[in-house]
């Protein structure tokens, strides 16, 4: 893991990303409980150059990693440092705001930003799969975000009919 | 010391939702290269189970015992 985050940091430093944010499931297993599997570690970036077109060209940045990194490329994820990475671009305005909202954190001789737990959760919500179900249900039971910065995302992101129906549904499978 | 038995159905499930409370409060409070550690362990099952399509994480296990 040291090693991926080394890599991300030199691609930031070549020039390849302007900057990254762990997302998805590494990002809430900082605040939650392991009791969920995943296959790759979400990260979001945003590249150097601009893009002239709404067409983003990831090319430089597999390219970077397969020359300079040794990764290889396999499916959806490139697997760097046998680590499968998936990069993913922020692609609408809740994504973006969480990207710029990022918080930074340093378990363990490491220094990376995550998505805070209220924009993964919000993010969860939105995208509305069936595995966020439990992963939501462990952050309910626990109360481990704040209440109110949620409520104010998921108004803002017109949520909250998808936040009201997940509860009831957790409700009635308890 | 006599060990206390379970008197009924309901005793039983008591115990097993205590257990439960228990353990996910030892595991909230882990540190995350922890938490990482139990994550690849739920991979490397799900993996022999074929639910994993890539191989799980290279992140070293710490010796029995140590979490």
């Amino acid at each position: 893991m040291q090693n991926v985050i080394q890599i991300l940091d030199e691609m930031v430093r070549d020039g390849v990303i302007e900057d990254y944010v762990i997302g998805g499931a590494t990002a809430l297993l900082y605040f939650s409980i392991p009791n969920f599997v995943t296959e790759d570690i979400d990260v979001f970036v945003y590249l150097k150059d601009k893009p002239s077109s709404t067409l983003i060209d990831v090319s430089p940045l597999y390219n970077y990693l397969v020359t300079r990194k040794n990764a290889r490329i396999q499916g959806d994820y490139v697997i760097v440092d046998n680590f499968p990475v998936q990069f993913l671009i922020p692609y609408d305005d809740l994504s973006k705001e969480a990207f710029a909202n990022a918080m930074q954190v340093t378990p363990e001789n490491m220094r990376f930003k995550i998505f805070s737990l209220e924009y993964s959760m919000a993010i969860m919500i939105q995208l509305g799969k069936e595995k966020y179900i439990e992963r939501l249900r462990t952050l309910i039971k626990h109360r481990l975000f704040d209440e109110k910065k949620l409520d104010a995302l998921l108004e803002k992101f017109n949520l909250t009919s998808q936040w009201l129906a997940l509860n009831r549904r957790l409700e009635a499978n308890q | 010391m006599i060990e206390k038995k379970y008197t009924s159905a309901e005793d039983m499930i008591l115990k097993v939702k205590e257990s439960k409370e228990d353990y996910e409060k030892k595991y909230l409070t882990m540190s995350f290269m922890d938490k990482l550690r139990v994550l690849v362990r739920l991979q490397k099952k799900a993996y022999l189970m074929g639910q994993l399509k890539v191989k799980p994480w290279p992140i070293e296990e710490r010796k029995r015992g140590q979490i």
